[in-house]
């Protein structure tokens, strides 16, 4: 009888796992979200598993492949291969490679499938700033998914030292360097103790400085056809449209007041330390940034500081998924079950409480459960406020060129360290970028 | 039988003839697969216009290397290499090779200081980038503090490729020291011996009697060492992306981002078959430097 029953059970046993082995789908998803947020992103992907994935007969294969380069290296390789069964379902993508992701026929355009009827999602539910961050031609490529903007970080505590107050954070460049000439500590054999902030600006933060400015009608770009988000950018236009003068007078003057620190090295590192008393990181850095300062002191959140009074706004940024076409309907049906999962206004939720990266769905934002996680945390209100005030075409760069960045930045360096006047400056970082964009046109 | 007999000879004979060669096939099977094949895609692909999926679209004849020679940073990063490797090469000999020297006597402690001039090799490229970009620091690390220096490392053009230079010589060292000592101790201690009745000091003995012993040694690991200097990218994309001003670009790295990031896969071919030629012949120049100061017994 023992024997029987124990026979019984391996059969049981057997038979439902390979029914359950020929009944449940697996789809693949790359994700690029390393350390506590990839933590996060697996665990979305763990409960779809085990709950509406598990009722549904889904299961999302969750990979971690490495940051948005390394991750975009191997989609490219994947796609190169032309092995439609290596691709993933659904990939995370950062932002600066939109228009690659848009040559390729084997990503659905995320526009095509909204149109498509296949989806209960709709433009209408997503953030538009983020709906923006994967615009291409007119079309979104992407699903806006895990979107951030930079926020400024302030030590409360070294406010209240200096007699500011520490519920003001400054509000334009020129406050900035007010208040990084009050909050600079110098010992006594000169060297400094703390800098009022540490600033070394790369694209990510000129796409809000040189963008928010204001331009005609609307606000300023980097280069034509909207920084290469209408067709391809052909030249800069940031010298004739007289935004990055205007930024650097601003930029320097404020500098030459505050002198804080140029070189950036391990901002949150320094902030924690006490060695800068502000520092500008991404809205996604909220919590490892809570995390490294513990409970050494208070610190704030503010919008960045603008250019001057008349510009506002801050781009968005992070990074979109994208859907794989694998020619095969019952996947991507699985897909958008998934995102449909993803993108709901409680997941959203739970991706937001959790990371610091904005909830893409607007519903999110009137939920019970966002007003009681802001009023826990009320730094994260001063990101949403900074967020819903700016323009949604406000965006990162498409210039499709290499080493941008570095051009950006060591322009600045350039005139902090005597080496260049403002004009000299722009003069050269014109004719570097031109080139490039020349270089890249060249190469299509 | 005895037909039977020689054609079983002859197949034996057969066997092992074709022994060393069916011992080589693996090796050949996945040297084939994976090197020379590779090799002459790229060399056909240099002369091609590819799309982003690395395809061919259109003959171009010569155009991308044109494109390579007439590239601002082509020459920087050639310049680059060769800084780096003129930086690092003597150092990684030099060091392991005194370290070498001074840990050739077995002593009951041997090990312990054999395996701890080994240990750098045990720890991954990345992770040593990692630590000592910590260590050098300008603001909070700790060469700077202790040493009472204000370096940028990093973030200035004139010391950040001196930074890559001192992670690689320090991760090199382990695996030289390794080489040299065996080298050392193969020397025969007779001819040694008899130097020594005869007069010779330990610098004479080092110098005329241990070098050229160890010299295939340390041909190899010049060699080596001048590849590897000339190939060098992966600290640069961990540490400084080819910056500070572009003092860090190497060839590798050069082509990587021109390839990777730039998509523009034609020129990344064409400089690779170019990086692949200047190597070369450096390699080519020691070899004719060997015939003249390597010693083989």
């Amino acid at each position: 009888m023992k024997k029987f029953l124990s026979l019984l059970l391996v059969a049981i046993v057997l038979l439902s796992s390979t029914a359950l082995a020929s009944e449940t789908r697996t789809i693949s998803f790359w994700y690029s979200a390393g350390g506590a947020n990839g933590a996060v992103i697996q665990s979305l992907v763990d409960e779809f598993n085990e709950t509406v994935g598990k009722a549904a007969n889904i299961f999302v294969d969750g990979q971690y492949q490495g940051a948005y380069t390394a991750s975009s290296n191997k989609l490219s390789a994947a796609i190169a291969a032309g092995d439609l069964s290596q691709l993933p379902n659904v990939v995370q993508q950062g932002a600066s490679t939109v228009r690659r992701l848009a040559s390729y026929e084997e990503v659905i355009k995320f526009e095509d499938l909204l149109k498509s009827g296949k989806t209960n999602m709709t433009k209408d539910m997503f953030v538009q700033n983020f709906y923006y961050s994967s615009y291409m031609q007119g079309e979104a490529i992407g699903m806006p998914f895990a979107s951030s903007t930079i926020l400024l970080y302030y030590n409360k505590d070294a406010f209240v030292e200096v007699g500011l107050d520490p519920e003001v954070a400054p509000k334009t460049l020129k406050e900035l360097g007010e208040y990084c000439a009050k909050l600079t500590k110098k010992n006594d054999d000169g060297s400094v103790e703390r800098y009022g902030i540490v600033l070394q600006p790369d694209s990510w933060f000129m796409s809000t400085w040189l963008c928010q400015q204001r331009v005609g009608d609307g606000h300023a770009y980097f280069a034509d056809n909207m920084d290469g988000r209408d067709g391809y950018s052909t030249h800069t236009v940031f010298k004739e449209e007289g935004t990055m003068k205007h930024f650097l007078e601003e930029y320097m003057a404020a500098y030459d007041q505050g002198q804080w620190k140029y070189l950036s090295e391990d901002d949150t590192g320094d902030f924690a330390a006490g060695k800068v008393a502000m520092f500008i990181s991404s809205s996604s850095a909220f919590y490892s940034i809570a995390n490294a300062v513990g409970d050494k002191f208070n610190f704030g959140c503010a919008a960045v500081p603008a250019v001057d009074e008349n510009c506002l706004g801050v781009a968005a940024g992070g990074s979109s998924l994208y859907i794989m076409d694998k020619q095969n309907e019952q996947e991507l049906a699985d897909t958008i079950f998934f995102l449909e999962y993803l993108t709901s206004a409680e997941t959203q939720y739970k991706w937001f409480a959790q990371t610091g990266y904005f909830p893409v769905n607007v519903a999110t934002y009137d939920t019970p459960e966002l007003a009681a996680r802001v009023a826990e945390y009320p730094q994260l209100k001063a990101g949403i406020d900074q967020l819903l005030a700016s323009e949604p075409t406000l965006q990162e760069p498409q210039l499709g060129i290499s080493g941008f960045d570095s051009m950006l930045s060591e322009a600045i360096i350039d005139i902090i360290e005597g080496n260049a006047t403002i004009d000299e400056a722009i003069d050269t970082l014109t004719e570097n970028v031109d080139a490039a964009i020349d270089e890249y046109i060249s190469s299509l | 039988m005895n037909n039977r007999h020689t054609s079983s000879i002859s197949m034996a004979r057969m066997m092992q003839k074709s022994k060393p060669y069916l011992f080589l096939l693996p090796a050949l099977v996945f040297i084939i697969m994976f090197t020379y094949y590779p090799f002459v895609e790229t060399i056909i692909n240099s002369f091609f216009k590819l799309n982003n999926k690395a395809q061919r679209v259109e003959f171009v004849g010569l155009k991308n290397y044109f494109q390579v020679f007439k590239a601002k940073n082509f020459n920087n990063s050639l310049y680059n290499s060769i800084r780096f490797t003129v930086m690092t090469v003597p150092f990684n000999i030099s060091i392991s090779l005194i370290l070498a020297l001074l840990a050739e006597k077995k002593h009951r402690f041997s090990w312990l200081y054999e395996v701890m001039f080994s240990l750098p090799m045990a720890i991954s490229m990345s992770a040593t980038c990692m630590i000592f970009k910590l260590l050098l620091n300008n603001s909070i690390g700790l060469l700077n503090y202790s040493l009472g220096l204000n370096i940028k490392w990093f973030f200035d053009k004139k010391t950040a490729l001196w930074g890559i230079a001192i992670i690689t010589v320090w991760q090199n060292i382990g695996y030289e020291f390794l080489y040299l000592s065996a080298a050392l101790r193969n020397v025969p201690q007779d001819v040694l011996e008899a130097a020594t009745v005869d007069g010779a000091n330990w610098i004479y003995r080092t110098i005329r009697i241990v070098f050229p012993l160890i010299s295939p040694t340390l041909f190899y690991l010049f060699c080596l060492d001048l590849i590897a200097g000339m190939m060098m990218s992966g600290p640069v994309m961990v540490l400084t992306n080819g910056g500070p001003r572009n003092s860090t670009e190497t060839l590798v790295y050069h082509m990587y981002s021109k390839t990777i990031s730039g998509t523009n896969m034609g020129y990344g071919y064409a400089i690779s078959i170019v990086i692949f030629l200047i190597v070369f012949l450096l390699v080519l120049l020691s070899f004719k430097a060997e015939k003249k100061g390597v010693y083989y017994e």
